[in-house]
């Protein structure tokens, strides 16, 4: 309280005697920056520290960028290449297909006579067979008493 | 009168001489012509029964001729009616000599299993390779049919046509032998086996060598069949 007292006794004081309105302006003036507290060290360094920070969120919004460019680059190239890919595919799948001719009703009658051929051999062997044997059954195995 | 007693006693002791022996056999003998009797009968059952069912073979033939079919038919036929007449006699035989006469006709005259039997199988050998030899034939054709669609199509066939060339060689090759040795072996009767006997071996042989000309025909067939396959839409 005193101190407040002894402040409004001191503008008191400045109060006294009649300035003139450019004094009153300088004097304002100064009154003005010796009100103003001095800068701290701190607050002498805090514009590098904005400027750092800002760069900062500058370069984090780049990686952001970069990352997310690149992983959309990457997916979209693999992207590519599998449809490129499938269209390789469907195409090779196509030109094979067009490549061979249509079946005709030829194609089964052949199945058919290879089946009657393959029945054929098989009863073929078999009568092979049994005229082979035939020599091992000779007239010689009969037996008429001599004497 | 004494001398008609000599006479008389002269030409009964002739008789005697004469005849007794052919009739009468002694038990020795007796056994001996009814063993020979006894097993010319199962020889001759024996035959009978193998003929009857070459019988069947030969009816089951697809290509012999109408002509040798009827022969080989008529052949085993006469043969089953001669063995049965042989049969008939031979149980009536009341000496030896006849009994072993007709028994050993039993192998001369009819060669039943020497010739016969085996000439019926070997015809239907043949028959069933010109059968099989028919089939390749229309095989063949078909095949052409395929190449030339294949061809309309753009298809390259030239391997095809190589492998089906070589087939139509073996096939033709198979043929050339069936042929021959059917007509050959249905001429043959027993008086050619007695003359020689191993008038059937080398046609056996040679058969042998059609089978396997077919079996390596059928190989390329197949082949073939899956090359079209390969140029074929499924």
């Amino acid at each position: 309280m005193e101190e407040i007292a002894s402040t409004t006794d001191a503008d008191q004081e400045h109060d006294v005697g009649a300035l003139s309105p450019e004094a009153t302006n300088v004097e304002d003036s100064m009154r003005q920056e010796l009100d103003t507290p001095a800068l701290t060290s701190e607050e002498k360094q805090e514009p590098k520290g904005k400027g750092r920070r800002f760069a900062l969120i500058i370069l984090g919004v780049i990686f952001v960028g970069v990352v997310t460019f690149g992983t959309y680059y990457v997916l979209h190239a693999m992207q590519t290449k599998n449809n490129t890919s499938s269209v390789k595919t469907t195409t090779t799948t196509k030109t094979d297909t067009a490549q061979k001719a249509p079946a005709t009703a030829t194609d089964a009658a052949i199945d058919t006579s290879l089946n009657s051929i393959d029945s054929g051999i098989t009863q073929a062997t078999t009568d092979q067979s049994s005229a082979s044997s035939a020599v091992s059954d000779s007239d010689q195995q009969i037996t008429v008493p001599t004497e | 009168m004494t001398r008609r007693i000599i006479t008389l006693i002269t030409i009964l002791v002739a008789t005697c001489t004469l005849t007794v022996p052919a009739f009468a056999l002694t038990s020795t003998e007796q056994t001996k012509l009814t063993t020979i009797i006894s097993k010319g009968n199962q020889e001759i059952e024996r035959r009978i029964t193998a003929l009857n069912e070459a019988s069947k073979v030969v009816a089951q033939t697809e290509k012999l001729s109408a002509g040798d079919k009827q022969a080989l038919t008529y052949e085993i036929n006469s043969t089953v009616a001669g063995l049965t007449a042989l049969k008939g006699k031979l149980a009536v035989d009341t000496t030896l000599i006849d009994a072993r006469t007709d028994a050993r006709s039993i192998l001369t005259q009819y060669r039943v299993y020497a010739l016969v039997l085996p000439k019926a199988r070997l015809v239907k050998v043949t028959d069933g390779q010109i059968a099989l030899e028919a089939k390749f034939s229309d095989l063949s054709t078909k095949f052409l049919q395929r190449f030339s669609e294949l061809k309309a199509a753009g298809q390259d066939i030239s391997t095809l046509e190589v492998t089906l060339s070589n087939m139509n060689i073996k096939v033709e090759n198979a043929s050339a032998i069936s042929a021959a040795i059917q007509t050959k072996v249905i001429a043959l009767q027993p008086s050619d086996y007695n003359t020689d006997h191993t008038i059937l071996s080398g046609d056996r042989d040679q058969l042998k060598t059609a089978h396997d000309d077919l079996t390596a025909a059928r190989a390329d067939a197949k082949t073939i069949s899956d090359g079209i396959k390969a140029l074929t839409k499924k």
